[in-house]
């Protein structure tokens, strides 16, 4: 029993997820602000957040 | 052979997540109050990113490409999951002492980095190895932070057994929490001038080198020119030594 | 009367005294490296107070009336991390359908927020902090006073941090401190300044 609700748990939650992912996914930015959206996708990204501040302050 | 020593080259030194990325700076900073935190983390994080590189090299070809960051957390979630119930039976004490930091592994910059830019496009053998070797970088950067903190802000590190100094004279502030940005700060400081100079050198040998090969060509090129107009006119130069003499 | 004053010594406990990033080092990844623009410092800060708020109260809700009547609360990061990267996803849908101005300014930061370890953080101290003998109601009210003044400290360090650094960015400093090691001693300093909190109350 516990075991069943700790699987339903999960998968709903993944359900939920993926749901919302894809709902995001769908819905399109108006035209007019397509062209202010982030360089990068996550923090993940190395070439993203740090590095961007490490060249702005080189630059200065 | 010689790929994985390459591997192991690029994810420790020359990509070190925490030294040259600054990736993964939560646990940096807070658990290297002491050099055993520091250790035991950087280990949990070494077979985390191992299992999960291999996990997610093993599934790449199934998960379509637009879906694949929730397939990745999912995956991560479920590996420190597991980890943090093994660790928490078999060493408890250690589990404990690292508290919340141990289930935020799931963010950690590093694991989703190394999943998309690497595991993602690689086979399972060679992702189970980058993990190693980026997780060892890791755990360098942590294992660097916690002695010179351990020992400078108690005067002994306490897993090493070794002592320099009485503990009443040690300076705390290294071992507090705003200590932490010091230490990190000085020795990124250190790391970044190394860097700088090893750069700048490098430029120097370049240009040196370069100069030098500019000299040698002109010097030849004169030389040439030299010979050509001595072979061209050699009657023009000798009245001229003639008259001198 | 009791019950107001702890309310309040919890607000400004986790708003200065323990602040999220300068003592618990949590979310340092998303302070260093938009800590450094005035607006898009305040733009990430709302953003993560407005997340971590609402993450807070949907993560504790899933903890109590889910996971701890069943005993399943060896379920509890990898239910909090499905919860909260379902509401990023689910706050940046709506902020794009009904608001792409707010998307324009606020919007951007939200795929950031995911991997922020502050929200995460929240959500697993919240459960640490709650405490059996008060009620329900009670804790559920601390619960989100303590996440909202958790992230507002956020903000507000963030904000702080961004307007230092480009006043320093101007400053001429050795070229080996440039980037990450000026920002990192310019934390530490900030760091011992919120050290003179500890002992107020």
């Amino acid at each position: 029993m516990r075991i069943a609700i700790a699987i339903i748990v999960i998968v709903g939650l993944i359900a939920f997820y993926f749901t919302m992912w894809k709902l995001n996914r769908k819905q399109q930015l108006p035209e007019e602000f397509k062209g202010s959206l982030p360089k990068c996708g996550s923090c993940s990204d190395s070439q993203c957040a740090l590095s961007d501040s490490k060249g702005d302050t080189e630059n200065e | 052979m010689n790929k994985l020593a390459a591997d192991m080259y690029r994810g420790i030194i020359k990509d070190n997540p925490t030294f040259v990325l600054f990736l993964g700076l939560c646990p940096t900073l807070a658990l290297t109050n002491n050099l055993t935190n520091a250790v035991g983390m950087g280990l949990s994080v070494v077979v985390v990113l191992a299992i999960t590189n291999a996990l997610i090299s093993m599934v790449r070809k199934i998960v379509p490409a637009d879906i694949r960051i929730p397939v990745y957390i999912t995956i991560i979630a479920s590996v420190v999951t597991v980890m943090g119930m093994l660790m928490e039976a078999y060493m408890p004490a250690l589990f404990e002492s690292m508290g919340i930091y141990f289930p935020l592994i799931v963010v950690n910059c590093i694991i989703l980095g190394r999943a998309e830019s690497f595991a993602a496009e690689n086979g399972v053998v060679d992702s189970f190895f980058d993990g190693v070797s980026s997780g060892l970088g890791f755990l360098l950067g942590l294992s660097v932070l916690g002695f010179s903190r351990e020992l400078i802000g108690t005067g002994a590190v306490d897993m090493l057994k070794f002592r320099i100094l009485d503990a009443n004279h040690a300076p705390t502030i290294f071992v507090e929490s705003s200590g932490a940005f010091l230490m990190f700060g000085l020795i990124a400081w250190m790391m970044n001038t190394i860097k700088l100079n090893k750069e700048k050198k490098e430029k120097e040998i370049a240009t040196a080198a370069k100069a030098a090969a500019k000299a040698a060509a002109e010097a030849k090129k004169a030389e040439e020119e030299k010979l050509s107009i001595a072979s061209a006119q050699p009657e023009s130069t000798q009245p001229e030594g003639d008259l001198r003499g | 009367m009791d019950s107001v004053i702890s309310i309040l010594t919890i607000a400004f406990s986790a708003f200065l005294i323990q602040n999220i990033v300068l003592t618990q080092f949590l979310g340092l990844c998303s302070f260093f490296g938009v800590g450094n623009k005035e607006d898009s410092a305040l733009g990430m800060g709302l953003a993560v107070t407005f997340v971590i708020t609402l993450s807070a109260v949907a993560t504790y809700a899933l903890y109590i009336f889910v996971l701890v009547p069943f005993k399943l609360e060896f379920l509890s990061t990898i239910s909090f991390i499905l919860v909260i990267s379902g509401l990023v996803q689910f706050v940046e849908m709506v902020i794009k359908k009904y608001s792409p101005g707010l998307y324009q300014s606020l919007g951007v930061y939200l795929p950031l927020i995911t991997t922020n370890c502050a929200v995460l953080g929240v959500a697993l101290l919240n459960i640490d902090k709650s405490n059996s003998e008060l009620s329900l109601g009670m804790n559920f009210l601390i619960m989100i006073v303590f996440s909202f003044f958790t992230s507002s400290g956020y903000a507000f360090v963030i904000y702080v941090f961004a307007l230092i650094r480009e006043q320093i960015a101007k400053a001429p400093i050795h070229a080996g401190l440039k980037g990450v090691p000026i920002a990192l001693i310019t934390a530490f300093v900030m760091a011992m300044a919120f050290n003179g909190f500890v002992g107020m109350f």
